[in-house]
């Protein structure tokens, strides 16, 4: 095995934990807006930034796997 | 399994494409190809590669009634093929060759617009004039060696003027049409009032907040509306998606942070903007002596990082997307040669069409959450956390 494909191992990791975490976000946010119709609004926007928070932190361990 | 006799094949690994130098030896035998294909012996195929995807199809036709016209077919192993095939179609090289940014706009093979780079590289595409007059050799900032900006007119910089052009055009002529008083009339003018009056009142004043979203309102629409033109325009095929080079979507974080810092410099003073990042803690007085300058050190390190984020996230979804629509592309081409190419092209060609619906709604939704968060970021700043 070379260090590409150690790389690629570790970017599958990091996505496998991103997944976790907005799949947790989205179905929580669902689960919400359900519960509350009326501030489906503001739940969307935490939504949006809990995903884009995820996002920028599976991004950096993804940047890491390809310059390795 | 058949695949056509070409013994060039066999003896040159690296050169496995359509060989028709074979072809130009039975010329007599079958009638000549007027594709311009013949120069292709002979240049490495890294520089090569971006012309594949338009002349796949036609090209395996081709092949075929050769082989069939000359009579020889042998017999050989099909994996040998696509082995022979999948390095060239689906070579790393030649797939980022694709997506990346070029000095000039690739064409379909079939329409024979063949021209030779500086470096002596033969491309399929129409080449963009050298108006500045620097090259990879000679840039416009750094060395030869390690180029920081060569300053070169380029693919991505003329989809961006093109972008602009026709932003400008439109807006003006919106404006115009507001200023009339009218009521909004026609499909352009409402498609455009729709989306402003989307931006305005979902995304940027909930997030900037009542007191000053207008103020900020137009730097936030003309990236919202220039990044997803630029998406849109990396939807069109041939032409490529500006938005899925990091240097551009750095720029526009960049200019985005400025706004951030700029403004909330503005607002509190710069020792005022340093204190606002960390947020406030009821903490006993022990703690907050070790606590405060960690927060404020990881804060702001947390508002480069964020504003970087922005930019990588623009980039590699753009990015990847455009990457995995040459993948799917590259699978015709190896197949190509195959009976495997029958059954399957069909079902590639509908699943690059179902992605490139996905890459269309990925489009708007990048530009949506871009700005989305550029307006939170300006937010931020207004207000001490």
């Amino acid at each position: 095995m070379t260090i590409p494909s150690f790389a690629a191992i570790g970017a599958g990791l990091a996505i496998i934990g991103a997944g976790l975490g907005i799949g947790k976000i989205g179905s929580s946010a669902c689960e919400s807006i359900a519960r509350q119709p009326d501030v489906a609004n503001r739940i969307q926007t935490a939504m949006i930034i809990a995903a884009a928070l995820i996002e920028g932190a599976a991004f950096f361990a993804l940047i890491v796997a390809l310059i390795a | 399994m058949l695949y056509f006799d070409d013994k060039d094949k066999t003896k040159d690994p690296d050169d496995h494409g359509h060989d028709h130098s074979h072809s130009d030896a039975k010329a007599g035998a079958a009638p000549h190809d007027g594709h311009g294909h013949e120069n292709h012996d002979g240049h490495d195929h890294d520089h090569d590669a971006p012309h594949e995807h338009g002349g796949l199809t036609a090209e395996a036709d081709h092949d075929l009634s050769h082989a069939q016209e000359a009579g020889e077919f042998v017999a050989k192993p099909m994996t040998e093929q696509l082995q022979a095939n999948m390095a060239k179609h689906l070579e790393v090289g030649h797939l980022m060759g694709h997506v990346q940014d070029a000095y000039y706009f690739e064409c379909p093979k079939a329409l024979g617009l063949s021209f030779e780079d500086d470096h002596g590289h033969e491309h399929n595409g129409i080449p963009i004039p050298n108006i500045t007059g620097f090259t990879k050799e000679t840039p416009m900032i750094g060395t030869a060696e390690t180029p920081i900006f060569v300053g070169r007119l380029s693919k991505f910089m003329v989809l961006e003027l093109v972008a602009a052009i026709l932003l400008t055009l439109m807006f003006v002529w919106l404006g115009k049409k507001i200023q009339s008083g009218d009521r909004p009339k026609g499909a352009i003018w409402n498609l455009l009032e729709s989306f402003v009056v989307f931006i305005r009142d979902d995304v940027v004043r909930p997030a900037v907040g009542d007191h000053d979203y207008q103020r900020f309102l137009p730097f936030l629409l003309t990236m919202f509306f220039f990044i997803l033109s630029l998406n849109l325009l990396g939807a069109i095929p041939y032409l490529g998606s500006a938005t899925g080079s990091l240097a551009v979507t750095g720029v526009l974080a960049l200019l985005t942070f400025g706004v951030v810092a700029g403004s909330g410099i503005q607002k509190m003073g710069f020792a005022g903007f340093l204190k606002a990042q960390v947020p406030s803690m009821d903490l006993p007085p022990v703690m907050k002596v070790i606590l405060l300058p960690l927060m404020f050190v990881i804060e702001i390190f947390g508002l480069f990082v964020k504003h970087a984020v922005l930019a990588i996230r623009l980039f590699a979804n753009m990015f990847a997307g455009h990457l995995v629509l040459a993948i799917f592309v590259g699978f015709i081409g190896v197949l190509a040669g195959t009976l495997l190419f029958y059954p399957f092209t069909p079902v590639i060609v509908l699943g690059t069409i179902a992605f490139s619906a996905l890459e269309l709604f990925v489009a708007f939704l990048q530009a949506y959450v871009f700005t989305f968060l550029a307006s939170l970021f300006i937010g931020s700043a207004q207000h001490a956390h």
